[in-house]
């Protein structure tokens, strides 16, 4: 909750931002294409088509075009999804005004000007207003979606609560977006409201009204600007999108924060996004595992011992991407193949290699990004999986769906409290077809070289064992605890009492 | 006052004719009214004068000036233009559709609201009461008598009107009429306006030119017209009123029995 007005501010900030520039682009736009009729089945065309891209498709793709994270890619994507509902309302309602008024205003001696001015842009004004408020209201949904992508919105509410079990924040975040996005619609209709009705009071109402939003929105940035301490920079803690790296975030920003340092999180974004921004300089601070790199990133097939993955890794992120691995946290996080304990019992599953024959039977279900990973095409290819249907589905859905027998095999994470709660068994990899997936610190250069920093996080340097880990995870996914409570008690061990 | 020479329109390259090589003149004061069916280009003639369509070929002169050496836009201000389907301002007050030309030309505040005071008394509505009307709280005949009040605010010489009294009924229509030609005789306005009424035509105008086929048949007064219409085309048209009038009698004799 405290974190409500800065999510909000940094909300409406994305939306006005994007709905101001839709409008600034839009209604010019939509006035030409009245004119040069030529230009207005292809423009409407291009922008219905731009609308069909679904909001989070729209959004991740905005991160590769640009080569960028954070605000501005969800700002240019919200930009586009405010473009057909403006440019469409302008020109209908351009084109809807009675052509006997518009000649009668030629007649009278207008100018095309006064005419556009005068005549059809007050006529065309509540439609074109209608348009914007259509637009409003898509542009608040749809920036929720920005977090995966970088940029805090809303939606952070939603995305964390949703991985961590927090229901309460998931309806925060809803509550709050829906309230945002009737405040804006009410406010654009006073708007119009008020300059057709000619209201002065109304309109200055309205106006002042929103300037206060606006202020509103952006007083937690400012407070937190002119609020910092030395040092100013603020380093930016990135997470992937499930619960352990949202504790690991939080244990980091807890961590420089003790030591003066401002953070901020920016949490949920997906591996290869997390790297690239990292490399970017738009990441200073995260968690990744050695696995991870040395498959996806090195592209690397074979799998030497833990040690040797973790130095050519380390060795090989100094070199080509100016990475600074500060070290392995301790614990080790492989991604697996889990079953239920009965079903173990019963085919007699202990490796992977007993699953081969049955799988053509078996459903498996796993994250967003397992099925698109190298991991994945090693382990089929090492064991020969064939399975009848591969289902991707959220993290957290996945124990549930395993448990319920909706499917029969899961990917799982070692470190994963849920394994043992749902009774679930997690199948040998003899042929070490996955490699070893140490948790490593990484640090973006440009952050690599600050001792006060490098010092801060050391701590945390084979400061947490699997164990810790696992129950870290079990108390935010199972016993309901909050993220920070989780990450506190990372940090100080085993105290009862804590959170 | 109005010079047309040897005009002609084509609105498809040649391909056909809207208007074929029509002249006539208007002088000061003159009223003349555009007769003939529906499409034989009564409206494209009229447009061409304060040049809403532009003229394919010939030549037309306002107050002794081609129009085409005058800006289009300063050209229709100082010319009154009324159209059929009257084309108030529906965002605009009563006040404001009056006041459009004397801010394009622009008068004062002062003089504007007096202009309108004294166009609104003109056409017979009461200012006080009409004045910050909108157009939709309007009648259609009190919308046609705004219509007429705004193309007269500028203080034109002359006016062009494009069925101006269409669209009322008969009795409203007589009085707007009757009204019209006090302001035109008063004003002494220079016009030239369409009608289909012939009757309308015979009372109003001075001179009346009969098109057919984007070509003018005949054009004389009235009278000469009635007595001696030169066209078989024009006799059958302006012959109109006194047959229908002659049928009315008829069935007025028969004691309502069908004939
Ligand atoms: N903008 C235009 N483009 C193409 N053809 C046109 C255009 N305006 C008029 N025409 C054609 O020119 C001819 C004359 O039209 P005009 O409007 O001058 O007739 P009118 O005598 O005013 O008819 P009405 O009594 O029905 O108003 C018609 O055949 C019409 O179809
Ligand atoms: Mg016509």
């Amino acid at each position: 909750m405290k974190l409500l007005p800065d999510y909000l501010g940094h909300h409406l900030l994305l939306t006005l931002i994007a709905l101001i520039t839709g409008i600034l682009v839009c209604v010019p736009l939509g006035l030409l294409v009245t004119r040069v009729k030529a230009l207005q089945w292809p423009t409407l065309a291009v922008a219905s088509v731009l609308q069909t891209i679904p909001g989070i498709a729209l959004l991740a793709l905005m991160v590769p075009l640009l080569g960028k994270i954070g605000l501005i890619p969800a700002l240019l994507a919200l930009i586009i999804y405010s473009f057909l509902p403006i440019l469409r309302n302008t020109v209908t309602g351009v084109l809807n005004v009675d052509s006997s008024v518009v000649e009668a205003a030629r007649g009278l001696g207008m100018s095309d000007r006064q005419i556009l001015y005068k005549i059809e842009l007050p006529l065309a004004l509540p439609v074109l207003i209608a348009g914007i408020r259509t637009a409003t209201v898509w542009v608040v949904g749809t920036a929720t979606l920005a977090t995966p992508v970088g940029a805090t919105s809303l939606g952070n509410f939603v995305f964390s609560g949703l991985q961590t079990q927090n229901v309460a924040a998931i309806i925060v975040g809803c509550v709050a977006a829906a309230l945002l996005a009737i405040v804006l619609d009410q406010l654009v209709r006073l708007i119009e409201i008020a300059t057709s009705g000619r209201n002065g009071i109304l309109g200055a109402a309205a106006i002042i009204s929103l300037l206060l939003l606006i202020g509103a929105g952006l007083s937690p940035m400012i407070i937190n600007a002119s609020g910092s301490k030395v040092p100013a920079q603020t380093i930016v803690v990135g997470s992937k999108p499930f619960t352990e790296q949202y504790i690991l975030a939080q244990t980091i920003s807890d961590r420089l924060r003790e030591s003066g340092f401002k953070t901020d999180i920016r949490s949920g974004m997906g591996s290869m996004v997390l790297f690239e921004a990292m490399e970017n300089g738009e990441i200073d601070c995260y968690v990744d595992y050695t696995g991870t790199i040395w498959s996806n990133v090195m592209k690397r097939k074979d799998v030497p011992s833990r040690k040797e993955v973790l130095q050519q890794m380390t060795a090989w992120l100094r070199q080509k991407h100016d990475i600074l691995c500060l070290g392995p946290l301790g614990f080790e996080n492989t991604y697996g193949l889990a079953v239920r304990e009965e079903d173990a019992r019963a085919y007699r599953l202990t490796a992977i290699a007993d699953l081969t024959p049955r799988a053509p039977e078996l459903l498996i279900g796993s994250d967003y990004e397992f099925f698109l990973r190298p991991e994945w095409e090693s382990l089929r290819d090492s064991y020969h999986l064939d399975f009848k249907k591969k289902i991707t589905m959220d993290p957290v859905l996945m124990y549930r769906a395993i448990s319920q027998g909706e499917v029969d095999v899961i990917s799982a994470y070692s470190t994963d409290g849920r394994i043992a709660a749902y009774g679930l068994v997690v199948l040998e990899d003899p042929r070490q077809a996955l490699p070893p997936y140490d948790a490593v610190l990484l640090l973006s250069s440009h952050v690599a070289n600050h001792p006060e920093l490098t010092e801060a996080l050391g701590v945390l340097i084979a400061g947490i064992d699997d164990d810790s880990m696992r129950q870290a995870n079990k108390l935010v996914d199972l016993d309901g605890v909050s993220v920070d409570s989780a990450a506190a008690f990372l940090r100080n061990g085993f105290e009862p009492g804590n959170f | 006052m109005i010079s047309v020479r040897g005009v002609s329109k084509s609105y498809n390259d040649g391909l056909t004719w809207a208007v074929k090589d029509v002249s006539f003149d208007v002088t000061a004061g003159e009223v003349l009214a555009l007769v003939g069916e529906s499409g034989c280009g009564k409206t494209s003639t009229l447009k061409m004068i304060n040049r809403l369509v532009e003229l394919t070929s010939g030549a037309i002169a306002v107050g002794d000036r081609d129009i085409m050496s005058i800006p289009p836009v300063v050209l229709r201000r100082s010319i009154g233009y009324v159209i059929q389907e009257i084309g108030l301002f529906p965002h605009l007050t009563v006040e404001e559709n009056i006041g459009v030309v004397p801010e394009l030309l622009g008068w004062s505040v002062n003089r504007t609201k007096e202009r309108v005071d004294e166009l609104l008394n003109l056409v017979g509505l009461d200012a006080r009461e009409y004045r910050k009307r909108r157009p939709e709280e309007l009648s259609g005949g009190q919308q046609q008598r705004v219509g007429l009040a705004r193309a007269l605010a500028g203080g034109p010489k002359t006016m062009l009107m494009d069925e101006p009294f269409g669209a009322l009924d008969p009795i409203t229509r007589a009085g707007v009429v009757e009204e019209f030609r006090k302001i035109q005789h008063d004003l002494s306005l220079t016009v030239i306006f369409v009608t289909h009424d012939m009757a309308e035509a015979l009372i109003l105008a001075d001179r009346i030119a009969v098109m057919k086929d984007g070509s003018i048949m005949a054009i004389d007064t009235p009278s000469e017209l009635l007595s001696n219409p030169g066209d078989p085309y024009a006799e059958e048209l302006l012959s109109m009123p006194q047959r229908q009038a002659k049928i009315i009698t008829e069935i007025a004799k028969s004691g309502g029995e069908p004939l």
